[in-house]
């Protein structure tokens, strides 16, 4: 499969292309954090996170690949570690500042929308990350959902959104964020 | 708020406003501390589905137990510093270690310490059209040892048949890395007792069997581990592994029929393979065994 092809299916949205891409570069990107004086671990979050990113570039046809794809996700990998090693730095030096306590509420703000996210059926679910997170357009979204056409899927994300504002709001009031 | 509304807001938060539409959100986004709390709300939204999405994606890497073995297949030749075009073929059962043949080569240099528990056999390949394979091969059937173990062979498993077209279910020879594994209850063995497991180590998936009263057989199937429940104590099960392009597809035979078996946290039933393709395939790589 070349470098296009996969590309072009993540623009679908096929999620086996992810594992495929993982699974091919992952001793090539694991390395290099490793020889970075990251662990395993440190290594394995990296490359996920990179993947993420290239993901959700190629998914939302964002991506003009202008390498290869081991090149690209080998710069993330490099960047977002570089990032990482800079962060732990930084918290050797220095105590936890204001930064950290805001991060802290925005966190647990968007704990609660993961858990409403949670409450809403499969298709819902779905059609919402499929749109707001890969980007991927009305068409794709409804051929990979099986929809009749796009104006379907376009009603089903309009009210699949409502649904989870208001099940956020009701947890919003709930706790204490807006005062 | 009505759909033009959110879109706009939409627009906004995802930065695809136009610049002139910007400069008159902004002014209305200043002076109104409503549509300020309604942007943090909507921004909090996306950011959570996305946040969800990327858990549900990476829990799907997570599923996946990336092993040296793997990657020699897929990927000996963009590692310049492995066997190129190096064909990795794993037979594996109750587990104990592995054979090693004298053309084997232990990764080890590039293997950071990891928790995967499998090691890999390689096959040197002369190229890809090669039909006919080194074979190294021992005995499967018979085994009377009393740790339960069965003996593995390895053997090549790229096939004209699987050459002729590309389909990710398939092991195409460009990513021909097939593991199998395998596990017998000696029918001369006293069966195990209600309710012991068998455990395996040093396999890519480590396979727990709960022994149930239930016919139907069901699993789950997560962190690499399949907890088997059903009653194999008549009939032995094998499970089948495809490592191709498309991933890594985990099969259990059982009384004459495959079942797909698909990363779950679940108890669920197993589904029959119907593809009749899939199903030639899987018999093939079964006999070959």
């Amino acid at each position: 499969m070349t470098d296009r092809e996969i590309v072009e299916r993540i623009g679908q949205g096929d999620e086996k292309m992810l594992e495929f891409l993982y699974t091919k570069y992952y001793r090539m990107m694991v390395k290099m954090v490793c020889s970075n004086s990251g662990t395993e671990e440190e290594a394995k979050d990296i490359y996920q996170e990179a993947l993420m990113v290239f993901w959700q570039k190629a998914s939302s046809r964002n991506l003009v690949l202008t390498s290869k794809i081991s090149t690209y996700l080998y710069s993330i990998c490099q960047n977002l570690w570089r990032k990482e090693l800079e962060k732990k730095k930084r918290h050797s030096h220095e105590e936890v500042d204001g930064e950290e306590f805001q991060q802290h509420d925005e966190a647990e703000r968007l704990k609660i929308v993961m858990e409403c996210m949670n409450e809403l059926g499969d298709v819902c679910r779905n059609i919402l990350m499929y749109y707001y997170f890969d980007g991927l357009s009305m068409g794709d979204i409804s051929k990979k959902m099986n929809f009749a056409n796009t104006d379907t899927a376009k009603t089903k994300k309009y009210k699949c959104k409502k649904k989870l504002d208001l099940l956020v709001k009701k947890k919003y009031t709930t706790s204490d964020f807006f005062d | 708020m009505n759909l033009d509304q959110q879109n706009q807001l939409e627009a906004y938060l995802s930065g695809q406003m136009p610049p002139e539409e910007m400069k008159t959100f902004e002014a209305m986004l200043n002076s109104s501390p409503e549509l300020q709390q309604e942007v943090r709300f909507q921004s909090d939204i996306i950011k959570g589905i996305g946040q969800y999405r990327k858990a549900q994606l990476k829990a799907r890497l997570d599923a996946i137990q990336v092993t040296p073995g793997y990657w020699f297949g897929l990927q000996g030749s963009t590692l310049g510093q492995l066997a190129t075009g190096a064909v990795a073929v794993l037979m594996i059962s109750a587990g104990a270690y592995w054979y090693f043949g004298t053309e084997s080569e232990s990764p080890a240099e590039n293997v950071a310490p990891q928790k995967v528990d499998q090691e890999i056999v390689i096959v040197p390949e002369n190229d890809q059209s090669t039909e006919e394979l080194p074979v190294e091969e021992t005995p499967v059937k018979e085994n009377n040892d009393e740790s339960k173990k069965t003996r593995r062979s390895e053997k090549p498993v790229v096939t004209d048949k699987t050459q002729k077209s590309f389909d990710p279910k398939t092991n195409a020879p460009t990513s021909g890395d097939v593991s199998d594994e395998e596990d017998f209850t000696p029918d001369n063995l006293p069966t195990p007792e209600e309710g012991t497991t068998v455990r395996k180590a040093n396999e890519p998936i480590e396979v727990e069997v709960i022994n149930g009263r239930n016919a139907k057989i069901k699993y789950k199937y997560y962190a690499g581990k399949l907890y088997l429940y059903g009653d194999f104590t008549a009939e032995p099960y094998e499970i089948l592994e495809i490592n191709s392009a498309a991933g890594r597809r985990i099969y259990l035979y059982h009384l004459n029929a495959y079942y797909e078996i698909t990363p779950t946290d679940k108890l669920v039933g197993v589904v029959e393979v119907s593809d009749a393709q899939l199903i030639q395939e899987l018999t093939v790589l079964r006999k070959e065994k």
